[in-house]
């Protein structure tokens, strides 16, 4: 599609995709997962999801899983109110965007 | 098209740059994916990932500046960088230039000058004698040569004065005599005006040469002087 989606936006949506699921989960499933709204590629999500766990919003774990380490990655309390910070941004800004498309006031 | 384990083996060196911390996480978390994806996953990841380069520099550049200034479309994330597809990796991940001074550069001359005098002094030295050799050689080969054609005129003319008076008692040696006399004038002649010519006309220029070469070194001397003094 056409419009972009600057990095808080994608900060968003990853921890959104994270947050469905309260123990956490890795990084091949987050990436599925947000590829279901935007075409990105895991050397994008990566970065992303390291910058999170720096920022404290994410914490990773390792857990061994078919014999080799899979890291599992989880909302922090930190994390969590991120989220419903940028839940309610979007609410407000996809609205009035709506709002100029339809034309009305 | 590539396969995982030489995207990863390129991947490892290009995150080379990165503490080591920080490039195996970025490392175990690409292996762990395709792990996850399977073989049958491996070609479309592979596609998806583009080229290590390309993941390289998103990884760092997004680890250095702590917030990307890129744009992630529905069609994937671009960014200027990716945009010029030949530009080299390196220049954009080390921004900082080295500046250096006057007063640096001189002192950092100075120093590599002081070490290498005995090597300069060696091969300069034998490199100003091969070019006085040269010269003198040169020198040399057109005065002698112009000499040694004024000489053979001389002799020629010898020649043909005692042909002339061989002639009177031995006529077919007086001719042989007398005609060697004139070939060794015309050859002598020849000689003489051609490097005598040659000295006149080259050796003057020469000298200009040698002496714009020297006067060319002390400028630059006097130059570079002035410039060390100005810091």
């Amino acid at each position: 599609m056409v419009f972009n989606t600057g990095a808080s936006l994608l900060d968003a949506i990853v921890l959104a995709v994270i947050s469905r699921e309260r123990e956490g989960t890795y990084g091949y499933r987050i990436t599925q997962q947000v590829r279901q709204a935007l075409e990105v590629s895991e050397s994008t999500l990566y970065p992303v999801l390291r910058r999170l766990q720096k920022d404290g919003c994410l914490m990773a774990y390792d857990m061994e899983y078919g014999g080799r380490n899979r890291r599992y990655y989880k909302l922090t309390d930190r994390g969590a109110a991120q989220l419903q910070m940028y839940r309610g941004e979007w609410i407000g800004y996809s609205t009035k965007i709506t709002k100029l498309f339809e034309g009305r006031e | 098209m590539m396969d995982r384990v030489t995207f990863m083996r390129e991947l490892e060196q290009l995150l080379s740059e990165l503490p080591p911390e920080e490039r195996s996480e970025a490392l175990s978390f690409f292996e762990e994916y395709f792990d996850t994806a399977g073989p049958e996953g491996e070609a479309e990841v592979i596609e998806r990932l583009g080229s290590p380069r390309q993941a390289a520099r998103r990884i760092i550049k997004d680890l250095k500046d702590d917030g990307a200034d890129g744009e992630y479309t529905e069609a994937g994330y671009t960014e200027a960088a990716d945009q010029e597809r030949y530009q080299r990796p390196m220049e954009r991940r080390m921004p900082k230039k080295w500046k250096l001074d006057r007063r640096s550069t001189l002192v950092l001359v100075i120093i590599a000058v002081v070490f290498c005098s005995p090597l300069i002094t060696g091969i300069g030295g034998g490199l100003l004698g091969l070019g006085i050799g040269i010269l003198t050689f040169l020198c040399t080969l057109v005065l002698g040569t112009s000499i040694s054609g004024a000489a053979l005129v001389i002799t020629g003319v010898g020649l043909v004065i005692y042909g002339s008076v061989k002639m009177a008692a031995y006529a077919g040696s007086g001719l042989l005599i007398i005609g060697s006399g004139f070939f060794c004038m015309a050859a002598g002649m020849l000689l003489f005006i051609l490097f005598t010519l040659v000295a006149f006309r080259f050796l003057p220029s020469l000298w200009q040469y040698v002496r714009r070469f020297f006067e060319a070194l002390s400028g630059m001397w006097k130059r570079f002087r002035k410039k060390g003094e100005r810091v």
